[in-house]
């Protein structure tokens, strides 16, 4: 047992989330009488999140999000490599773990349905040992922050699934973990309670240089805005990891070039183009057609296909320049994961088990 | 210790809370109960008077005592594996296990209704003998407790190993066939072992519940001492300290399987 002091120590110098070597494969097989072979989720991932930082994970679909986070909550355990939260590790110490976490997953029915708001929270701040006064004091407390007071006394399923969720955020962090991990948490919520979570959530980091968010999404705006640092998965590992302007920089940086034509330029002269200037990708839009490419910086590309343009007599409307978002560096990056040997979602890796 | 105890408060008051919010779940299941009490009458007037019930009190008095028990044994057993089930197919059981609660106290916890539901059960299975059908129960009742306890420990047993199987396959359940089956067939709950044939009535002596049902009607109705029935409560004994540590760790190697395999929270 750590004393207090070693204790503070030991979180003042610990990252977050520590993570060495992290192996994750499942075993599967599609019939019952098939011997069950293993394919691999994560393969290699070191990660360091530290305190005090809002962390965000992004990727496509099956790509590994999930499965990492879980092991970093000890809800599934690694196969090979090391987890550790705030210097714990998840297997071997997982009770001090789960004590410093704080989860919303993406499952949507978490929640006793016949009982109010109010018992499931209670419940819940039961399990994480909290006494009925404490627990009841902060859900109040986290239910007028939330805007949702009025709805803790409602049955779960009298809710909306918008509501649902920020109780289950409430539920997350009643027991006052250090580490936030929410998995898509604000799928179910309008734009402005989605904005309002955000807010809370910047606050609730901000109060405690100890606390940190790990969060994944699939709305990348959110992941852009309120992340200090991005984590991109390719297929079960690590693309990039960064802030927003380092990945920028790493994967290539540049912008993406639209040139809009009016509706006279068709499909052939374009695919011909294209053809000829393998850079350069097309697509319809709204009566006339796109042409669109990354510039990279001191690229003279750019003239390049004005040149080209003017010579074939295509008729430009309008031209636009955009820095490159998130959705494209995933996309670059999944498109070279997928280029390269990795193992795919849901292939087979001969893996010692 | 303190954790258990506080996580079984938390599942006792929610399941509490769960059950009073369906308004007439908890009344209609006592009535059912006290009516599959009453049922035992028509048997009973077939039986009529067999020599075979006779130190028993009867029929009745046997099958009101069997079936009583046999109850309570099986909320012991069942309720790890359903209490799983149960947040498995709510949607619950990650959000439960992301909590700091122990891995016991989730199972204690999780089954601790259904086992003081069982005992009300059995307390008004018991009452409703007395007063309709005029049994009497004799014995001490620390006596009776202690062999309650002794054979429950073991059917509790049984549940971490049925509860273990649930967490890896989901569904199906071998040990029920064991448990259950056997022991209604040979374990002398609706009728005595002594009607089995000679070559199988031997396998009741390897159930716990064919010892727990000897000294449970050896006090209850034949007002013997507990110490009258020392073998039974040794018997009883030790098939509790072999199978509640082994079920224990086969639970938590299961839980760890799940946790490896990533299938924990798979339906």
């Amino acid at each position: 047992m750590l004393s207090r002091s070693a204790e503070m120590e030991t979180s003042t110098v610990s990252p977050a989330v520590e993570m060495v070597g992290l192996h994750k494969h499942y075993l599967a097989s599609n019939r019952f009488w098939q011997r069950r072979r293993p394919f691999a989720a994560l393969t290699g991932v070191d990660l360091r999140v530290e305190a005090g930082e809002i962390f965000g994970l992004v990727g496509r679909n099956g790509y590994g999000k999930t499965t990492l986070i879980r092991c970093v909550a000890g809800l599934i355990m690694p196969s090979a490599g090391q987890v550790r939260v705030y210097g714990k590790d998840t297997v071997r110490d997982d009770l001090e773990v789960r004590r410093l976490i704080g989860w919303v997953g993406a499952e949507e029915r978490s929640f006793y349905l016949r009982l109010t708001a109010r018992q499931n929270l209670l419940f819940f701040a039961r399990l994480q040992g909290l006494a009925d006064a404490v627990a009841l004091a902060r859900m109040d407390a986290f239910a007028e922050r939330f805007q949702c007071a009025d709805l803790l006394e409602r049955r779960v399923h009298e809710l909306s699934t918008g509501n649902r969720q920020r109780f289950s955020i409430i539920r997350a962090l009643i027991h006052a973990p250090r580490l936030l991990i929410l998995d898509e948490p604000t799928r179910s919520l309008d734009p402005f309670a989605a904005d309002d979570l955000r807010k809370i959530l910047r606050d609730w980091v901000s109060e405690d240089a100890r606390r940190s968010i790990l969060i994944t999404s699939h709305h990348l705006h959110e992941i852009e805005a309120m992340s200090d640092r991005i984590a991109i998965m390719g297929k079960g590992r690590l693309g990039a990891v960064g802030t927003f302007e380092e990945l920028r920089t790493k994967l290539g940086g540049g912008q993406r070039v639209e040139i809009a034509f009016q509706p006279s330029v068709g499909e052939p002269e374009l695919t011909a183009l294209c053809q000829a200037e393998p850079r350069l990708q097309w697509r319809s839009n709204q009566g006339g057609s796109l042409l669109f490419f990354r510039r990279e910086a001191g690229d003279e590309f750019f003239d390049h296909v004005l040149r080209q343009c003017q010579k074939r007599g295509f008729r430009i409307e309008q031209v636009t320049t955009n820095e490159i978002s998130l959705q494209e560096m995933i996309d670059r990056l999944a498109e070279s994961s997928d280029t390269a040997s990795m193992p795919s979602q849901g292939s087979e890796l001969h893996v010692a088990v | 210790m303190n954790e258990v105890i506080n996580c079984t408060r938390a599942f006792f008051i929610r399941d509490a809370q769960n059950t009073l919010s369906y308004r007439f779940d908890f009344l209609y299941s006592q009535v059912a109960s006290v009516a599959r009490t009453l049922a035992l009458w028509l048997p009973a007037q077939l039986v009529g008077d067999n020599p075979l019930f006779k130190s028993h009190g009867g029929f009745l008095a046997y099958s009101v005592t069997g079936s009583a028990m046999m109850g309570l044994f099986m909320a012991s057993y069942g309720g790890f594996a359903s209490a799983i089930s149960s947040e498995r197919g709510v949607g619950t059981l990650e959000a439960v296990f992301a909590t700091r609660a122990p891995l016991g106290a989730l199972l204690m916890g999780g089954s601790s209704w259904a086992l003081v539901r069982s005992l009300f059960d059995v307390a008004l299975n018991l009452t409703a003998g007395m007063l309709l059908f005029g049994i009497e129960w004799r014995g001490s009742v620390l006596g009776l407790m202690l062999v309650v306890l002794l054979t429950n420990l073991t059917f509790v047993a049984f549940g971490f190993l049925s509860a273990a199987f649930t967490i890896v396959y989901k569904r199906g359940d071998p040990f029920r066939l064991f448990v259950g089956a056997a022991s209604a067939l040979f374990g002398g709950v609706f009728f005595p072992v002594e009607v089995l044939p000679k070559m199988i009535s031997w396998v009741g002596e390897l159930l716990p519940i064919t010892h727990g049902a000897r000294a449970l009607r050896g006090i209850a109705l034949e007002g013997h001492s507990v110490s009258a029935h020392w073998f039974e409560l040794v018997v009883l004994a030790g098939f509790s300290c072999v199978l509640l540590p082994f079920g224990w760790w086969t639970f938590y190697k299961a839980v760890s399987l799940a946790k490896q395999d990533g299938t924990l929270f798979h339906y």
